[in-house]
């Protein structure tokens, strides 16, 4: 309406957003970038939202609407995702990855799996694999590489632990894995973390577990730095 | 018939006490919301956007199936009666207008609305239903030009105009209207009256009608953000 809303608060579609004023066409150096949920209207000289969610702003004039649901815009063919078995068909598998649809899974896609030997998956079971994903047809995931070796990927053992957190920290926390080295020289554990925002974790001990989830929960919460969620996962451990 | 205008003189909180919401409440669906207006409960939720599975028209477009569940009440059959049917239509017409269809070409997505309990009359049974349906597409997040709110207002033979009626003075009001508005310049997206007024009346209403939507935009806002944390 006639309230502009500013960047990391809560939008619904066809709010008006405060960014940046608009640079001379001209002026290539300092075009704004548009991501997903915002629109720019020439008529009227605004930004509006269409999307519900909240405004970010993850780089200099690089804005768009994170709407805390995975869509197909934050997913993109390549990704590794964890993914939990809905159904066994006959030869293929159907995965929930969060997504509005199930993805598909063929049982030929593990490596060693023939005709004759399909891999033991059921449902509950959890899957890491690759995503290939385009808007129109259903998601696809594949637990092999191009030479046909699994290289992590596949069935994940059910002692470990999943959990959900936001899409961008679980993304962040892909690239930027100093902070999990660091708790792995304290304490041997294993992880997998999900483009679509779920990590699965497994330790020795039942409490390196709960630590662990604490500390990546903490961090996507108030990011926090290592030292600080290093004591804190110490204490943890102890506590 | 008296032309007297209610005048709203309960401060802005109390609408917020007749309007309830609960979002998600089906976790398999993509988008998911319950919506309670007085003594009034939808439920409604969303699938897609997904592949496409029938050989339907929608080449470069979206898709849209909206199915609407009465309660079965009097009429004994399974099958939808025809003034469901024309609700059906009016909400699709409502979210057509509002959705971003080219950006889902070769696409579809289902909604489903169930009305659950309707203890007064049609005004505010529609009014839930649009409200339940602009609610769980935000739950769903689709991409949207605008949100919007629908407003019931009865004409009582006594009290005048009123917005959001109780039961008693609804089943008590000879005429209603349904007034559907949008999010960004507040003006009128739908319509939908029934009974004896005239324009000047029916100009009272929008104007009472108008900032009751606001409020319920600032409820939306509430409720959604509330779903985060």
């Amino acid at each position: 309406m006639d309230i502009e809303r500013q960047i990391d608060e809560f939008v619904l579609p066809g709010d008006t957003i405060a960014l940046s004023t608009l640079p001379s066409p001209l002026d290539s150096s300092n075009s704004i970038t548009l991501g997903p949920g915002l629109h720019y209207d020439k008529y009227t000289n605004a930004f509006t939202s269409h999307g519900c969610g909240h405004v970010r702003e993850p780089s200099s004039l690089t804005y768009y609407i994170d709407g805390h649901r995975l869509s197909v815009s934050s997913l993109t063919t390549g990704d590794l995702i964890l993914g939990i078995v809905v159904r066994r068909q006959l030869e293929s598998l159907l995965v929930d990855i969060g997504y509005n649809e199930l993805a598909s899974l063929s049982l030929y896609d593990f490596e060693g799996s023939t005709k004759r030997t399909k891999p033991n998956v059921d449902r509950g079971d959890i899957i890491y694999g690759r995503l290939k994903i385009d808007g129109e047809c259903q998601p696809q995931i594949t637990c092999v590489n191009d030479d046909g070796k699994a290289d992590g990927m596949g069935v994940l053992n059910e002692n470990g632990y999943l959990f959900s957190i936001p899409i961008d920290i679980a993304n962040d926390l892909i690239h930027h894995d100093n902070l999990l080295q660091e708790l792995g020289n304290e304490i041997p554990y294993e992880i997998a973390i999900g483009a679509n925002g779920r990590i699965w974790i497994k330790a020795a001990a039942t409490r390196t577990m709960i630590a662990l989830r604490k500390v990546i929960l903490e961090r996507a919460k108030n990011k926090s730095d290592i030292n600080q969620l290093k004591t804190l996962f110490q204490q943890s451990l102890v506590s | 018939m008296t032309e007297t205008i209610s005048q709203i003189n309960e401060n802005d909180t109390s609408i917020f006490s007749c309007l309830h919401c609960k979002l998600s409440p089906i976790s398999k669906a993509t988008g998911s919301a319950t919506f309670t207006l007085n003594d009034s409960l939808c439920t409604c939720l969303l699938n897609g956007p997904g592949e496409l599975r029938q050989q339907q028209d929608a080449i470069n477009r979206l898709q849209v199936d909206i199915t609407f569940q009465a309660r079965p009440g009097n009429n004994n059959t399974n099958s939808t009666s025809t003034k469901d049917k024309l609700i059906e239509q009016w909400l699709e017409t409502l979210v057509r207008s509002t959705v971003l269809m080219e950006y889902y070409p070769r696409s579809q997505i289902n909604i489903v609305m169930y009305e659950e309990q309707n203890l007064s009359g049609e005004a505010t049974i529609l009014a839930c239903l649009c409200n339940t349906l602009c609610l769980t597409m935000l739950d769903a997040n689709l991409p949207m030009k605008y949100a919007f709110a629908a407003v019931p207002i009865v004409q009582h033979p006594t009290k005048g105009l009123l917005s959001l009626p109780k039961t008693k003075d609804e089943l008590a009001s000879t005429s209603y209207f349904v007034f559907v508005f949008e999010i960004t310049l507040n003006d009128i997206l739908a319509t939908h009256a029934s009974g004896d007024f005239d324009m000047k009346i029916l100009e009272q209403a929008i104007s009472i009608a108008q900032p009751i939507a606001r409020q319920i935009f600032q409820f939306y806002r509430q409720e959604l953000e509330k779903r985060l944390t």
